[in-house]
């Protein structure tokens, strides 16, 4: 019997005595499940969006590369005759008027059509390569039906005022090469999306002995896409309002009394990211005007004691203001400014953190350059919305963390300069260099009277691909 | 706010009650999950995943029993998982000689009361303690215990009375029981008194 009371008396004991006691954990573990129960998700969501709008934007730039209806059509003459009507592509955009002299003419045009940056040069023999198109056998078609063949396929053209035109009066001597080098073939050549523009001139002399003469024009477009990725770190500064004031006389005085609110508070940069995608138009050679869409995240952390839920105040309103009471937090802050704490309770960082949607605008200028890298400086403006934040307010005294989203501004305005030096590499330019991104507008509403601007500074990574 | 009220909050996935919620129980819980553990950092941890646990399972909670109970079991499980992830506890809790822990006196922490019992339970060898936290303190028979930690119904038993006996020793060291004056024959021979606890 005593044995089993001395056994019940321990765990007994043991349950009196662990049974009340209490540990408190630190702010980390509240902030994991906090970040596991809520933030992940919309962390995905936003994350999986941003890359799948990147991915999509990176389709739609190459799907305009690749798919980029022909846009180069060269003419040649041949002395093949054909007897079966031509076929016609409704892909083509070709219009060809044809000023006969003659009645009948052994002489066919055959219309071949090649992609991209393909340019012909002499000696190449573009029936030996498979044509893209062929147009028409308009010789054969007008001997069979006894017409002038003023052939306008307009109805199978989808750009007929910007669509190439082949003109030139043919003799009635399919051999008479003379006659055919005063004929000039005119061709025009025009990109469906009218991003494009070249014109080739052909000697009708160099078509008839199988050689061409084209004249390639710039086709280099003046529009690119840029993606860029950045790693950067995040500031805060602050200010106080109540650090101005105006005095009886009307003069604006500086009330510091001897302290800067940044010296207030114990705070330090967090590492965050930028990732986008801009339009690129070049206004001339070294100006180029950049508009697009980013997405970033950027923290940093202050220092701050955690303790039980205690009364707080935060000032709004005061001079100028029109009066806004203040806005009391009878017991919801549980973070004691570690400036201001007595140092008895290990001090813990509270993380302020933001993800944003920015549309940036502006410019970049090519200050220096050779033929494989350049020098570059840039610009923005960047309108942003705020799609999550957790951002702590001071209260009044300076001593408590307060959180309120109501007096977050959902809508800012950024800026943000950069210098870069971009490589040369074909068809892509790779670009690095530093940006800083600073936010124009206080994070909080006018009413309160901490000023707090946060500011990025990171190292640009992107690609730029140009249209063709 | 009112416990109902903090459940309907938590169960509509509102941070504000989960915050209040965490932090109303929280401590208690900490305190549980540091004496299963190695250390503060793993008892945080297991908190963590224990907060967690809740939460996402709190729509399970049918007012049947006291919500403090309802919680701490769902703690204690989840200690003893995050435990039996670890193949030393594995090996330690079904050996049924464990080796003897050597105390050294400086090695007893200057600690009152509460803290001072917590800490001479958390000297126990990990095998031994476990099952002592979880029969003599969350007042599971040794049935429950032996299906927890995937050991023999024995096991748990030996354990335990080998825990209790180690714990009575160091208690005794610490001089927060006394051994019994009077021993008589058949009888244990260490037993405590509350009162000299309290002297203490």
């Amino acid at each position: 019997m005593e044995q089993d009371f001395s056994r019940n008396d321990l765990e007994e004991l043991l349950r009196e005595r662990t049974g009340e006691y209490k540990m408190y954990p630190t702010e980390r573990v509240w902030n994991s499940i906090y970040h596991r129960l809520h933030t992940r998700r919309k962390w995905h969501f936003i994350g999986g969006s941003t890359f799948a709008l990147m991915i999509l934007a990176g389709v739609f730039v190459l799907m305009q590369d690749n798919s980029r209806p022909p846009s180069k059509t060269i003419s040649k003459v041949s002395d093949t005759k054909k007897t079966s009507p031509s076929t016609l592509s409704t892909h083509s955009s070709l219009l060809a008027t044809w000023n006969r002299v003659g009645t009948t003419s052994s002489t066919n045009f055959k219309s071949i059509t090649r992609r991209g940056n393909d340019f012909l040069s002499f000696g190449d023999n573009p029936m030996n390569s498979k044509p893209a198109l062929e147009v028409y056998d308009r010789a054969a078609l007008a001997e069979n039906e006894g017409v002038i063949p003023s052939v306008q396929t307009a109805s199978s053209f989808q750009h007929a005022d910007k669509a190439p035109v082949v003109s030139g009066p043919v003799t009635d001597n399919p051999g008479s090469v003379a006659e055919a080098s005063n004929r000039i073939l005119h061709l025009g050549m025009t990109g469906n999306d009218s991003l494009l523009t070249a014109k080739l001139e052909v000697n009708a002399s160099a078509l008839a002995t199988g050689k061409k003469a084209i004249i390639p024009a710039s086709a280099h477009s003046k529009y690119s896409w840029l993606f860029h990725f950045q790693p950067s770190v995040s500031f805060r500064t602050l200010k106080s309002k109540a650090a101005i004031k105006t005095t009886n006389y009307g003069f604006i005085v500086f009330d510091n009394n001897g302290y800067d609110i940044n010296k207030l508070v114990d705070q330090r940069p967090s590492v965050g990211f930028e990732l986008g995608t801009d339009l690129l138009y070049s206004l001339s050679s070294r100006l180029k005007l950049k508009a697009g869409l980013q997405f970033n995240y950027s923290r940093y952390t202050a220092q701050a004691t955690y303790a039980a839920p205690r009364p707080a105040l935060i000032a709004l309103g005061g001079p100028g203001t029109g009066g806004i009471p203040q806005r009391a937090f009878p017991s919801t802050t549980s973070y004691i400014n570690d400036a201001s704490s007595t140092g008895s309770t290990p001090a813990t960082w509270i993380p302020d953190q933001r993800a944003e949607l920015s549309a940036p605008l502006g410019a970049e200028f090519e200050v220096l350059h050779n033929q494989s890298v350049s020098w570059n400086v840039a610009g923005t403006f960047q309108p942003t919305y705020i799609l999550n934040a957790r951002a702590f307010l001071l209260s009044a005294d300076y001593k408590s963390y307060v959180q309120d989203p109501n007096l977050l501004r959902r809508w800012n305005m950024n800026v943000a300069a950069e210098t870069f030096l971009r490589f040369n590499r074909g068809k892509m330019q790779l670009q690095v260099g530093p940006q800083i991104r600073y936010q124009l507008m206080p994070s909080f509403m006018d009413s309160y009277p901490i000023k707090e601007h946060l500011y990025d500074i990171g190292f640009k990574i992107g690609i730029t691909r140009t249209f063709r | 706010m009112t416990e109902d009220v903090l459940l309907q909050g938590c169960l509509h996935k509102d941070a504000a009650a989960q915050q209040e919620f965490y932090h109303r129980y929280s401590p208690k819980m900490l305190s549980v999950c540091y004496r299963f553990a190695k250390n503060r950092e793993d008892a945080e941890d297991m908190l963590q995943e224990g907060f967690i646990r809740i939460f996402s399972q709190i729509h399970q909670f049918q007012h049947k029993g006291a919500l403090e109970g309802w919680i701490r079991k769902i703690i204690v499980h989840t200690c003893i998982n995050m435990l039996k992830k670890n193949k030393k506890f594995n090996e330690n809790v079904d050996i049924q000689h464990a080796q003897h822990l050597l105390i050294r006196e400086e090695a007893v922490p200057a600690i009152i009361q509460a803290k001072q019992v917590i800490e001479c339970i958390r000297m126990l060898p990990i095998g031994y303690r476990t099952v002592l936290n979880l029969f003599a303190i969350e007042g599971y028979n040794h049935k429950e215990i032996a299906e927890m930690l995937d050991i023999e119904e024995s096991t748990s038993r030996s354990q335990y009375t080998r825990a209790k006996a180690m714990l009575e020793d160091i208690l005794i060291r610490k001089r927060i029981m006394n051994a019994q004056p009077e021993k008589k024959q058949g009888k244990p021979d260490k037993t405590f008194t509350t009162a000299d606890i309290d002297q203490e």
